[in-house]
């Protein structure tokens, strides 16, 4: 385990930019953001050793860097993308990603969905099977969406974020937010019914309910 | 379908723009409505994408800051360094 609070004292020590003043204010204001930020942490880092050391990390980062901030901004935000950056310069490189057969799986399935016939329909049916899906089925399915998509589904489904404030914690173009987001949930609704057939809701034998989306893979930008 | 002004490939595309009130022309949301109004199998899909949605969001675990972890980051940022944290 890394020893996060050592670092911190360094990073923050008589020579941080962050006066005492400030440091009460950034307090303040940033804690009330833990519990998300150890959450998306916990869903990037999959453990929660980790996940404590990742939020320990972006917090003395952002504590060491609070000067920088511009005020009437979005702090929430910030934390974010520290923890974004934190995660792919520290973490990423040792975590185990997920098996690759399962997401090539999933992949595939996806591929194989918007090529569907365009002319399947949803019955209503699929929506109570799906109110039948167990939380720990729709962890499982968000956990096995690869990182990319996995981000953006947390900070967008779990946090509420704009797809502008989501592009700006990520450091991507607002199009490529919604693409990985149509993809990532494309998914997700693909795994969900799957579970739901596994578990018995859905007849082996019954037709895909998936519809097809018309194989449609990028979704285009709102136009200005 | 073809009966409408909007093409239903790109109703699919606009539905999580919808949902997600991120639709912000005010003639794509009259466009997307009507064309709803004219097409049962995109009215099901967007209920559908609101229903899966609604899911996630609800269901999804949301881990808890351990209880000793704010303590310890606390500890952390020297402003506190002579303060005892309660």
């Amino acid at each position: 385990m890394m020893q996060v609070a050592e670092q911190a004292g360094q990073q923050g020590g008589s020579d941080s930019p962050v006066d005492a003043q400030l440091g009460w204010d950034f307090e303040a204001a940033a804690l009330p953001f833990l519990d998300s930020l150890y959450n998306m942490a916990y869903r990037l880092t999959r453990n929660a050793e980790d996940a404590q050391d990742l939020v320990q990390e972006t917090f003395f980062k952002a504590y060491k860097h609070y000067d920088k901030f511009e005020a009437g901004t979005n702090l929430k935000a910030w934390l974010f993308r520290i923890m974004k950056n934190s995660f792919i310069n520290t973490y990423r490189k040792k975590q185990n990603q997920p098996p690759q057969s399962a997401f090539s799986e999933i992949e595939e399935s996806f591929e194989n969905l918007v090529t569907e016939d365009p002319g399947r329909r949803i019955k209503n049916p699929e929506q109570e099977i799906l109110e039948s899906i167990l939380d720990e089925d729709v962890q499982t399915a968000i956990d096995a969406l690869n990182e990319d998509y996995r981000m953006v589904i947390h900070l967008v489904d779990l946090e509420g974020f704009s797809y502008k404030e989501a592009a700006d914690i990520l450091e991507v173009p607002v199009g490529t937010v919604m693409s990985r987001l149509y993809r990532g949930r494309r998914m997700l609704e693909r795994v969900l019914l799957e579970y739901a057939q596994e578990h018995g809701y859905l007849r082996d034998s019954e037709p895909s309910k998936m519809r097809s989306r018309g194989g449609q893979k990028k979704v285009d930008e709102e136009p200005n | 379908m073809g009966c409408k002004s909007v093409d239903c490939e790109k109703i699919h595309e606009w539905v999580f723009l919808h949902v997600d009130r991120e639709m912000r022309r005010e003639e794509m949301v009259v466009a997307f409505r009507q064309h709803l109004s004219e097409c049962p199998h995109c009215a099901e899909i967007k209920v559908f994408t609101e229903t899966v949605l609604t899911i996630v969001r609800k269901r999804a675990t949301r881990q808890i800051a351990p209880g000793d972890l704010r303590k310890k980051i606390l500890n952390g940022l020297p402003h506190r360094r002579t303060i005892p944290v309660r």
